[in-house]
């Protein structure tokens, strides 16, 4: 076995596909800034993204609210502690658990359909065709996904925070026996501006994540119906983790 | 006897392609005057395919040079400027419709990109191609995958046609279609290019379909062109692996296996 063979192999591997994904995200980030605009396709783009994404993220933060508050609750009981309940569930949620949950259902379901879209216009040519009808699919294609999910994101996470912190709510005051009132407060007492706005944030970053992955992976599909599946796959395995691993580092921008 | 009946609408000089370290054309030549009609033969994986992408500019040549109408057209990093710069059509070879747009607008597309036309010239340049190639005005209302290969085909000439081009470029436009579909293609591309006077470059391994479009017949092997002439010549060449080819013999000196 020769090591130094085998390390070198892949480290240049990895290099060549870093330096593919430059170059790619550089065209991508010129085209939603450049013109000539799709007004209509954005615009679709946005009720695909945002419109349709609202069921996955509300349901996904309804529940998720309502367990950190049944959890919570068991904990801090444990030192008296019941009160900082609702500050808790409202704090997971907008600085994580919203943008990392939502992140990681739209990129199941945008990045994995972006990717299988595009490899498949890959695979049957359109992509040459709109090239022949002098179209640049990275403006045509690329770019309104890109900036429609770098916009949708950080509203789906809006409203699915307050759906999470109404789902804590519910659990709170319907099954632990919080007053209403007190609840509310206790929730909105401790919250501040960057815990909402640090979400929000993260959601854009995601969004930008997610629509990059889907695009980068169906356009460089290899060719046949393998190819559309690969890129489907690999569009949601790479953005979840780059999710995972931005949010720590924005995390730590943040709030360190 | 201007000098422009002389320069060729499209020359194609020592053109070059690899993928990798695997040569795919290593040396193709050919011109083109107005009007006329060439067809390139050749087996699968011949790289016919990667040679009229080459000269659309969809692929980067490695080496050669195309002229149209005697003006070089370098290789621009973008695409786009190369398809616009060259002004070609480009009819695919599995049609290649968008199949998000109904047929109307698959035809109109290029109108309101290419052409920049609004969206009610658009249309109406659609509806004219459309009627072109025999195509009612209520079937533009269905989606490609609500019609049949042939028809789909029939609709991407009707989408080249609405560009304008001067040269049109065919990958296979008969190929996989029944005798009947074929014919009817091959007279609408006749038609099409007899009426604008377009220069058209097919490629194809459809030797019926070649004879009736070609008014010139070339053979793509080992990635360059290793014959050329008149159709009717085809059968009567002095080259072995032409007349293998053309007749459809198993036995000669035709490489099946591609390991070029
Ligand atoms: N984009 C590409 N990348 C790598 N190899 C390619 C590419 N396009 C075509 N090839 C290879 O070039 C050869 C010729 O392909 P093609 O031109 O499609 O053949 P055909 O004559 O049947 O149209 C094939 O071996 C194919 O694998
Ligand atoms: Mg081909």
């Amino acid at each position: 076995m020769n090591l130094f063979g085998i390390v070198g192999r892949s480290t240049i591997n990895l290099l060549q596909v870093v330096g593919r994904i430059s170059i790619f995200t550089y065209k991508a980030v010129s085209s939603c800034v450049l013109p000539p605009y799709y007004l209509k396709i954005f615009l679709k783009q946005i009720v695909e993204i945002g419109y349709y994404s609202l069921p996955v993220v509300g349901l996904t933060t309804l529940f998720s609210g309502m367990v950190l508050a049944l959890q919570s609750h068991t904990g801090f009981t444990r030192f008296s502690a019941e009160g900082a309940v609702a500050t808790v569930v409202a704090l997971s949620l907008t600085r994580e658990l919203g943008p990392v949950l939502a992140g990681l259902m739209v990129s199941g379901r945008i990045g994995a359909s972006i990717a299988a879209e595009i490899s498949t216009m890959r695979v049957t040519e359109q992509i040459d065709a709109l090239k022949t009808l002098a179209t640049d699919p990275f403006k045509y294609l690329i770019a309104p996904r890109i900036v429609a999910s770098i916009l949708c994101l950080p509203a789906l996470v809006l409203v699915g925070d307050l759906i999470g912190i109404y789902g804590g709510y519910l659990v709170g005051v319907h099954k632990l026996g919080f007053n209403a009132t007190t609840y509310l407060d206790q929730t909105t007492i401790y919250l501040q501006p960057i815990d909402i706005i640090s979400g929000l944030v993260k959601a854009a970053v995601f969004g930008f994540l997610i629509a990059l992955m889907g695009c980068y992976h169906g356009y460089h599909s290899g060719r046949g119906a393998q190819g559309v599946g690969t890129a489907t796959t690999n569009a949601v395995v790479s953005s979840s983790i780059l999710i995972l691993i931005t949010n720590y580092i924005l995390t730590e921008l943040f709030f360190v | 006897m201007s000098d422009s009946e002389e320069t060729p609408r499209l020359r194609v000089t020592e053109l070059k392609k690899s993928f990798g370290n695997k040569m795919i054309l290593h040396n193709v030549s050919f011109q083109l005057s107005k009007g006329s009609s060439l067809v390139i033969i050749g087996g699968s994986g011949s790289g016919k395919s990667v040679l009229i992408k080459c000269i659309s500019g969809l692929y980067t040549l490695d080496q050669g040079q195309i002229e149209v109408n005697g003006k070089v057209l370098n290789s621009p990093r973008n695409p786009i400027d190369a398809m616009q710069q060259r002004g070609f059509g480009f009819m695919f070879q599995n049609a290649a419709l968008f199949d998000s747009m109904n047929i109307l607008e698959n035809v109109a597309f290029g109108a309101k990109h290419a052409l920049k036309m609004n969206h009610k010239a658009a249309r109406d340049l659609a509806l004219e191609k459309l009627s072109l190639v025999g195509i009612s005005r209520r079937m533009g209302n269905l989606y490609p995958s609500d019609v049949s290969t042939g028809i789909r085909k029939v609709i991407a000439l009707a989408r080249t046609l609405a560009i304008d081009p001067q040269i049109i470029l065919f990958d296979e436009p008969t190929t996989g279609l029944d005798p009947l579909m074929s014919k009817k293609i091959d007279e609408l591309i006749l038609q099409c290019i007899r009426s604008e006077s377009l220069t058209a470059v097919t490629i194809t391994h459809d030797m019926s379909s070649a004879m009736r479009l070609g008014d010139k017949i070339a053979m793509l092997y080992n990635g360059t062109l290793i014959w050329s002439g008149k159709p009717d010549k085809l059968f009567k060449t002095d080259s072995e692996l032409v007349k293998q080819f053309a007749n459809g013999y198993l036995d000669g000196p035709f490489s099946f296996t591609n390991s070029l």
